[in-house]
């Protein structure tokens, strides 16, 4: 086929494609045809895949998301579609609540954009399961902060005073291990201050985009407060001084992280849970940083 | 127009016009291979290929538009038109073998083996 019926076939089709002003997150053009940006659409949920410049290439097994796509002409968007489709049942299905779409297994797949019956272009995306989730501050809090994989470059990332610049995942990673022994995750916090935190699905140290609703509950609310806010973050207010516990539980898992006051020289008692018995497989965290 | 024109030719010919399909893949991909028996694709991935179909005078004529191609079974694949003339995308919807149909009067005059199988 030449360029002229490549051009003809491309008009025709952009007519079945319904002409409107999107939302969400644009990136550049990435389908395997070259003729369409597939955009990642982003609500109120928490979703590591927004506010990213570009569409994510890796989304977690049982999060929600939704997806279009626009088509570009000559530099000038022609089309927009809402609807992206998943080129497999297996993988990709209708969200239970019916707003979106949902990743149903681990896996390679396309997602297809689809305007009038014709196949205008797809982009492939890996699907994975969580393994862990991370607690971090949002990014535009701390934007310069200290992502977990940049650790041999933490020397060029000191500031001028010498100082090391904070981690992004101050709270660690929590795993999912089903080893009774694994410590718990400690996060430091001082004594009469709040920090705002986010979840960040991982698989291994990889994030992952899609969408989950969490449940921050405290195991100590009178040392520690919490205040879910939109994007599904949370307001902490440590009182201290001593451990109090946060559980976050999302997608019928539950994490249990430590807050305490800022560790001393002293090495801290993994186990130390407070004064009460913890069932430690429900914990299912390991210290990391 | 020359949708209706093959419509047309089609009802008034007592003889049907197909005489074959040309099957091609458009590019480099390897999650496809197209033999003489037919396609083998890969479950939950996309190949772009090239139909035509040729009639009995050599004619060739674009295939899902007319509704003379089409999978026999679309929960193992599907078939999409592109934005390429004579291109079209063969989904690999779910594992198993089937066949791409040649219709022709209502009648399969033809078959091509489709296989989709899982990612190595």
């Amino acid at each position: 086929m030449n360029m002229d019926d490549r051009s003809r076939w491309v008009r025709r089709a952009l007519v079945g494609v319904v002409l409107a002003l999107g939302c969400g997150e644009s990136g550049p053009p990435r389908g395997e045809l070259g003729l369409a940006s597939f955009l990642w659409i982003c609500d109120e949920g928490a979703d590591y895949g927004c506010g990213r410049d570009r569409f994510p290439d890796d989304i977690a097994v049982g999060s929600t998301f939704e997806a279009g796509f626009d088509v570009a002409r000559d530099g000038v968007r022609a089309g927009y579609g809402r609807r992206v489709e998943g080129a497999s049942p297996t993988w990709i299905g209708p969200a239970e609540d019916g707003t979106g779409i949902t990743a149903r297994a681990e896996g390679e797949v396309a997602l297809l954009a689809v305007g009038g019956g014709t196949l205008i272009d797809f982009t492939m995306v890996d699907l994975h399961e969580v393994s862990r989730v991370g607690l971090r501050r949002p990014a535009e809090e701390a934007p310069d902060c200290l992502e977990d994989d940049d650790k041999n470059e933490r020397e060029d990332q000191w500031d001028d005073d010498g100082d090391e610049p904070e981690p992004c995942m101050p709270g660690g990673i929590l795993d999912r291990s089903e080893d009774p022994d694994a410590p718990f995750t400690i996060l430091e916090i001082e004594p009469q201050t709040a920090r705002l935190l986010e979840a960040i699905p991982l698989s291994g140290s990889l994030p992952l985009a899609g969408r989950f609703d969490y449940t921050w509950t405290s195991l100590d609310p009178t040392r520690l407060v919490v205040s879910p806010r939109e994007r599904g973050r949370v307001w902490l207010d440590f009182r201290g001084p001593e451990l109090a516990e946060l559980q976050v539980t999302t997608n019928d898992a539950s994490y249990v992280v430590g807050v305490r006051a800022p560790a001393s020289d002293e090495v801290p008692d993994p186990h130390r849970t407070g004064g009460r018995d913890v069932d430690p497989c429900s914990v299912c965290s390991s210290f990391r940083r | 127009m020359l949708g209706m024109l093959v419509v047309s030719a089609l009802t008034a010919c007592t003889q049907p016009m197909y005489s074959g399909i040309d099957i091609a893949q458009t590019d480099g991909d390897v999650d496809a291979e197209i033999t003489v028996d037919g396609v083998r694709l890969t479950h939950g991935r996309v190949v772009i290929i090239e139909a035509q179909l040729r009639s009995s005078t050599e004619e060739q004529f674009d295939a899902l538009n007319q509704g003379w191609l089409r999978s026999a079974n679309e929960d193992i694949v599907q078939i999409h038109p592109t934005v390429y003339n004579f291109g079209y995308a063969l989904i690999g919807a779910g594992p198993g073998r089937t066949d791409l149909e040649i219709v022709v009067d209502d009648q399969v005059q033809d078959t091509r083996s489709v296989t989709v199988v899982e990612a190595r």
